[in-house]
């Protein structure tokens, strides 16, 4: 028992002189950053719509109410502001005559078809290629 | 009164100030670090570890429940966390097993340890406990560095408390042992000598 104790005091007093590890001087800074890193990994992107539900709700009432107004609402059917436009220039120009006249060929037809149809293809696989290239790991 | 002074610190991290972590970590990241090396026996792996600890702790500081001290819950984490290391590593430290209890003479051992410069011998108890198993090596930490009570040993090792008392009494021996056959040289040319 008292070589025990001896020993005990021994190893305390030998093991007290040796003191603990020490780490890296830029230790604390390390876990900061490693705090950082995994917060920033951790950070999922939510897409939130341009206009919330409750702005398409009061677009919507706004709208409705204007249409309801227009039909149904007692107001003066004329306004003088509307005559000063004069809307008659746009109808006596009589463009559907002159389109019918144009005379396009067949192989602009096809040519516009198949720009068109590239087009949309190109915008389908450039649009793939670039969603994969910075889709999130 | 440790305990209250950490759970200030904790309180004050839960309520959003980050930075009183820093408190905590510059209070435990020797003892934390040194229990890394013990199993880890690397300093490198051990620095990474222990980094990845306080990390651990700093996002589950909202689960500590202050039954224990925080003291205990860290090196439990930090105890751990190396072994988890050890075994992706798919590695076994090796140790020195000197399992023989042979006979020493303290008063010699003593002597011998005095007679060495402050750095061989600082290197060579530092040797001695390095030539223990990790987890005789963290026994012997915590009680001597730490003076934790075998309970509290027992509770971060998830240990029998005789199972401690056992290992740390083997320990002394070995500890003692393994710096006499160091100190071999030392102590014959002591021999007889007052």
């Amino acid at each position: 028992m008292e070589e025990n104790k001896a020993l005990d005091d021994f190893i305390r007093k030998t093991i007290s002189e040796v003191g603990l590890e020490s780490p890296s001087t830029d230790f604390n800074d390390l876990i900061w950053e490693k705090i950082e890193r995994e917060t920033t990994e951790n950070t999922t992107y939510v897409h939130q719509p341009l206009f919330s539900k409750t702005t398409w709700f009061c677009f919507g009432a706004v709208f409705t109410s204007i249409f309801i107004y227009a039909i149904i609402g007692n107001y003066e059917k004329s306004h003088i502001w509307f005559s000063l436009i004069n809307l008659n220039r746009f109808t006596s120009l009589n463009i559907g005559s002159v389109l019918s006249k144009m005379e396009i060929s067949n192989l602009y037809v096809y040519g516009i078809l198949i720009l068109t149809l590239s087009v949309i293809c190109q915008v389908f696989i450039i649009k793939k290629r670039h969603d994969k290239q910075y889709r999130l790991p | 009164m440790s305990q209250h002074l950490d759970q200030y610190y904790i309180d004050k991290v839960l309520c959003g100030e980050t930075k009183a972590f820093s408190v905590l970590v510059d209070r435990y990241k020797f003892m934390v670090f040194t229990l890394a090396v013990k199993i880890l026996k690397n300093k490198e792996e051990a620095e990474d570890v222990s980094q990845d600890v306080f990390v651990k702790v700093f996002r589950a500081l909202n689960t500590f429940n202050g039954t224990s001290k925080f003291s205990t819950w860290l090196y439990k984490i930090a105890y751990y966390q190396s072994l988890d290391y050890l075994k992706k590593q798919k590695r076994e430290v090796p140790t020195n097993t000197i399992d023989t209890a042979t006979t020493f003479h303290l008063a010699s051992m003593e002597n011998a340890l005095t007679r060495l410069e402050t750095n061989e011998r600082k290197q060579t108890i530092k040797n001695a406990i390095d030539a223990l198993s990790k987890e005789d090596a963290v026994i012997v930490t915590l009680h001597y560095y730490e003076e934790l009570s075998l309970n509290e040993i027992a509770d971060i090792m998830n240990l029998k408390v005789n199972t401690i008392k056992v290992r740390l009494f083997r320990s002394r021996k070995k500890l003692a042992v393994t710096l006499k056959y160091k100190l071999e040289p030392e102590i014959l040319e002591n021999y007889g000598r007052k």
